[in-house]
């Protein structure tokens, strides 16, 4: 278990919630809890400290904390895909994290990052799902990943790819035959192999204060006070392989080059991260 | 670079009695259903006193919503928070319901072209009409699969049918503003680099104002019956 | 009067439309109706439509529209749907319920209270229409006189609903509809600016084939409309 920490600035404590507040800040070109408007909050990455998963991964963005538990089960494969393992994400907003999040069936905001975990899984390859594959049309594995929210404190899609992507590169798979004679299952527990990842996207977001301001990493009052974020996932070679920006005040190009170019460094600087996390 | 040209729009309004506002619109092969309704009541525990606030409703052409729905609705949510003045009509709803009749491929642009027409059929106050582009790359197929670094080895295929998109290596949806084309929503999916990104958004920007046009011509046939 | 249609143009929500304004009267103080706002110096279109001019200097969007946005003054029509306090609520179609104050009906007093229940008709005007609260209804003039107003407690009638533009157009000086209707046949028609539009004629058949002759109206031109009342009354 290894724990690396990022970077530290001494974070200011905000009380007041008002628009004007925060503008007088954005004129100074700092942020209230003492960030440069592109800066990123100090980053805390933890993995493999649930020792009952396959993987696992704790993640802190400022405050805000996620932890990924991925637990791998041996299951029959889809029909339609016979020949490939299932990658199912799953993310917990509770009411543990924040007082926005009511007990009950997943909030909008949950479906909508685990929406947006399944298709970055999906569109982007991440996982050769042929190497999940035991056996043709009969065994193959399932991935439960497992995202709970601990302390929300905005920004939660950034933690939750990194969380992921952490506990995915943390997974042990032990190796499994089939024996043919007596068409049982043999686990061998003490022969392990890491999951194969294809690529390893890192996610980075923006929101947009005043339709000039662009500010990164936004905490959850900064989430409050602007509409509609965007979100850029770029790939090692730092080329974006997903978007979104749901809606909001209207951008200009030059803002979302701009904000492009600021996610590849950042996706420099947490892939130099996973390395170091992982070895 | 190849641009194909977009599929044909078709968009009926009014078409439902009860609704404030309604549309069935359809691009290509594609048809969503849009109803409008607003501003309209609002329960207390929702209510903002300062804005009007959006609900969006996407319903699947089989089965109940999922998270996949959802998560186009956000989308759709999104655009109408941005377009819709909201601030005229504090403690009040708008609420959309987008139902998908057929799904053959660019369904969030269709889904966003929808709601935008409903809204202007609702007569509802908005700062412009949200305008949404699908866009696929798609490698050329004589070319080789690596280079896709280069600016001319690939293709440009506007509102893409699901075959496709299957077939495509990045997706793209783009939303403009009708006054300034700038960008109100975007999503995309698929490796490209930020200058391809850049070059879809400019070529996506133009498509936009011939789809405004529509919009335009699609009002003034509805109005032309409407003079005294 | 309506000017109609400063050119063919039809605007979407978003256009600026400071040079036509500029054409039409330059230099003079021009006054925004319906659909249009102004935000800094530009004048912009909020919803889509044909632009209209009427003295003095004003300018407005005509759009479609079913659901209504209450106005101060204007002449509605709800229906009673409960108390509250020294009010009735009455739902006019907007998003809240109207009020209707107890004292507000010709003749009334603490003491002499009307008498609504639920589900009955009123025909009044928009007192207070404001975005930030309910609107308030009242069935009296500034004289204290019902001039029209009140209870519409005609027991044999119809009450529906049709879309603003409809119910403009009916109320307007240059639609030939009711008034040739009057000539031909005998019935009372209360047009409220919220679409609804209360009927009551002599026989049941005759208000309905009056309601449906009204909801066709609505795309019809003053030539048209005669052409239908010929072969309907020969």
């Amino acid at each position: 278990m290894r724990t690396v920490i990022k970077s530290s600035t001494g974070q200011l404590r905000l009380n007041d919630k008002s628009d004007d507040f925060y503008k007088l800040h954005l004129k100074e070109g700092i942020r209230p809890d003492g960030r440069m408007l592109m800066e990123m909050r100090p980053m805390v990455l933890n993995v493999g400290s649930i020792s009952t998963a396959s993987g696992s991964s704790l993640v802190k963005v400022g405050n805000t904390t996620v932890v990924c538990g991925i637990k791998a089960e041996l299951t029959e494969p889809n029909a339609s895909h016979p020949g490939k393992g299932i990658v199912v994400p799953n993310v917990e907003l509770s009411p543990l994290c924040s007082p926005k999040f009511k007990p009950g069936p997943p909030c909008d905001q949950a479906q909508v990052v685990t929406k947006f975990l399944d298709n970055l899984i999906q569109s982007t390859n991440l996982i050769c799902l042929d190497d999940l594959c035991v056996e043709n049309d009969k065994l193959v594995w399932i991935l439960y990943c497992d995202l709970i929210c601990i302390d929300y404190d905005g920004n939660i899609v950034d933690a939750s790819v990194i969380s992921l992507m952490a506990a995915l590169q943390n997974v042990k798979l032990p190796e499994v035959k089939i024996n043919e004679e007596c068409e049982s299952v043999e686990v061998n527990l003490k022969c392990t192999a890491t999951l194969k990842l294809c690529s390893c996207p890192v996610s980075t977001t923006f929101r947009v204060f005043d339709r000039s301001n662009i500010i990164a990493d936004p905490t959850s009052m900064e989430e409050e006070l602007t509409e509609g974020q965007l979100t850029i996932v770029t790939d090692q070679q730092g080329r974006i392989i997903y978007m979104e920006r749901p809606g909001g005040v209207t951008l200009q190009e030059e803002h979302v080059e701009k904000c492009m170019k600021r996610a590849v460094i950042r996706g420099a600087e947490v892939q130099t991260l996973y390395m170091e996390v992982t070895g | 670079m190849l641009l194909s040209t977009l599929s044909e729009m078709k968009c009926k309004q009014n078409v439902l009695k009860s609704t404030d506002g309604s549309v069935e619109f359809s691009q290509g092969d594609t048809v969503v259903l849009v109803g409008a309704y607003g501003p309209a009541d609002c329960k207390e525990s929702k209510q903002d006193v300062k804005e009007a606030i959006v609900e969006v409703n996407f319903r699947p052409k089989i089965g109940i919503p999922g998270i996949a729905e959802k998560y186009l609705e956000q989308f759709v949510k999104g655009v109408c928070e941005s377009c819709i003045q909201r601030s005229l009509h504090p403690r009040t709803t708008f609420s959309i319901i987008v139902q998908v009749i057929q799904d053959r491929g660019s369904l969030l642009s269709c889904a966003i072209n929808g709601t935008s027409m409903a809204l202007q059929d609702a007569g509802i106050s908005m700062k412009f009409m949200p305008v949404a582009v699908t866009v696929a790359l798609k490698h050329k197929e004589e070319v080789s699969m690596e280079t896709d670094c280069g600016t001319e080895d690939y293709d440009v295929i506007f509102s893409p049918s699901l075959e496709e998109e299957e077939k495509a290596f990045a997706n793209l949806t783009l939303v403009f503003d009708s006054v300034k084309s700038e960008l109100v929503s975007t999503y995309a999916s698929g490796p490209m680099t930020s200058f391809q990104y850049q070059q879809c958004l400019m070529s996506a920007k133009n498509v936009s104002k011939s789809i405004v046009q529509f919009f335009r011509d699609s009002v003034s046939k509805k109005l032309a019956a409407d003079v005294l | 009067m309506l000017l109609n249609n400063v050119g063919e143009h039809i605007y979407l929500p978003g256009d600026v439309i400071n040079s036509k304004i500029q054409t039409v009267c330059d230099g003079e103080t021009v006054r925004l109706g319906p659909g249009l706002s102004k935000h800094n110096t530009d004048v912009t279109v909020s919803k889509a439509g044909s632009l209209c001019f009427g003295p003095p200097n004003t300018f407005w969007i005509d759009c479609h529209q079913k659901r209504y946005i209450p106005c101060k003054g204007e002449n509605v029509i709800g229906v009673i749907s409960g108390k509250q306090g020294d009010y009735y609520k009455v739902d006019i179609g907007s998003s809240d319920q109207a009020l209707l104050n107890f004292l507000s009906f010709e003749g009334a007093s603490k003491r002499n209270r009307p008498n609504l229940s639920p589900g009955d008709v009123v025909f009044g005007k928009l007192a207070i229409a404001n975005k930030h609260m309910e609107p308030e209804m009242t069935c009296v003039d500034v004289n204290g006189k019902a001039n029209g107003m009140g209870l519409v407690d005609d027991k044999y009638g119809i009450l529906f609903q049709t879309s603003l533009n409809l119910a403009r157009k009916l109320l307007s000086p240059d639609c030939i509809l009711l008034p040739e209707l009057g000539s031909r046949l005998a019935f009372e028609v209360i047009v409220g600016l919220n679409g609804k539009i209360a009927l009551f004629c002599k026989s049941s058949a005759q208000t309905i084939t009056l309601m449906k002759l009204i909801n066709e109206s609505e795309y019809l031109s003053n030539e048209q409309m005669l052409d239908v009342l010929k072969g309907m009354f020969l």
